[in-house]
């Protein structure tokens, strides 16, 4: 399996829960928790936009949508991002180190929800 | 034919009675249905809320809400613990419930952490900051 170099300008997508719990904010800000490991790993799961389509990643569009940021946003913050392709999804990546709060605080604030009907090829 | 005047649900004063009720019930509502989550609720493999975390931040809200404060937002972390977050202009105060451990708060003013500890339900100097 083919293991895709992450530039800085790539996206990464993560899923967040939008009905219970809603991780998008009153005012449309992205919940941190977003971007929280849980306690004790060092890593979270993302999806390499340009090797995926929106209807892969969000799973169930019902429960989840979809936010973006590229990959130099992780790197500012002291981690690190690769690719690490998984057997049911390629596109799979992983974002790696010393998540602070403020490390996922500012992932969450430079995030932008995706729309439904985004195409990704575009 | 003229229609029947419709009635506000509250009374044209935000500050009312009504109003803060509302929201209490509606936060209560939201704290409970935390409890419905089953494992991987974020398909990362979040963990479920305990009851016992649940309890604790009700509790928590009913004690702000004494005090006239609001909750501005709840919602539970993958680890299984629970945020609530109190917003007044360019402050905002975070408040962290864990299962294991003691309740925490980290208060920020614009964007910027302020101060931080252990949340203590009667913390005046941490109340009067954040109402000033």
């Amino acid at each position: 399996m083919e293991i895709f170099e992450i530039l800085d300008e790539d996206y990464l997508l993560r899923r967040i829960p939008v009905d219970n719990p809603n991780y998008i904010k009153p005012d449309g800000n992205i919940t941190s928790f977003a971007f929280k490991p849980k306690k004790g790993l060092d890593e979270i799961s993302v999806n390499l936009k340009k090797l995926t389509s929106y209807r892969d990643s969000v799973l169930d569009d019902a429960k989840f949508k979809l936010v973006q940021l590229t990959a130099v946003v992780v790197r500012q913050n002291n981690l690190d991002c690769n690719h690490s392709p998984e057997p049911d999804n390629y596109s799979h990546s992983s974002i790696k180190g010393n998540f602070i709060n403020s490390a996922s605080k500012n992932m969450a604030r430079n995030s932008v929800l995706l729309e439904a009907s985004m195409d990704f090829n575009n | 034919m003229k229609l029947p005047k419709k009635i506000s649900p509250f009374p044209k004063n935000s500050n009312t009675p009504n109003k803060d009720i509302s929201s209490k019930i509606r936060i209560i509502n939201q704290l409970n249905d935390f409890a419905l989550l089953e494992e991987n609720w974020d398909s990362y493999g979040a963990l479920r809320i305990s009851e016992n975390v649940i309890e604790k931040a009700i509790s928590v809200v009913k004690n702000l809400y004494l005090k006239n404060i609001f909750i501005y937002y709840t919602a539970p972390s993958p680890s299984g613990d629970i945020l609530l977050e109190l917003k007044n202009k360019n402050k905002t105060i975070e408040i962290e419930i864990s299962p294991e451990s003691d309740i925490t708060y980290t208060a920020f003013k614009n964007g910027d952490e302020i101060k931080a500890g252990i949340w203590i339900q009667d913390n005046e100097e941490l109340i009067n900051w954040f109402i000033e």
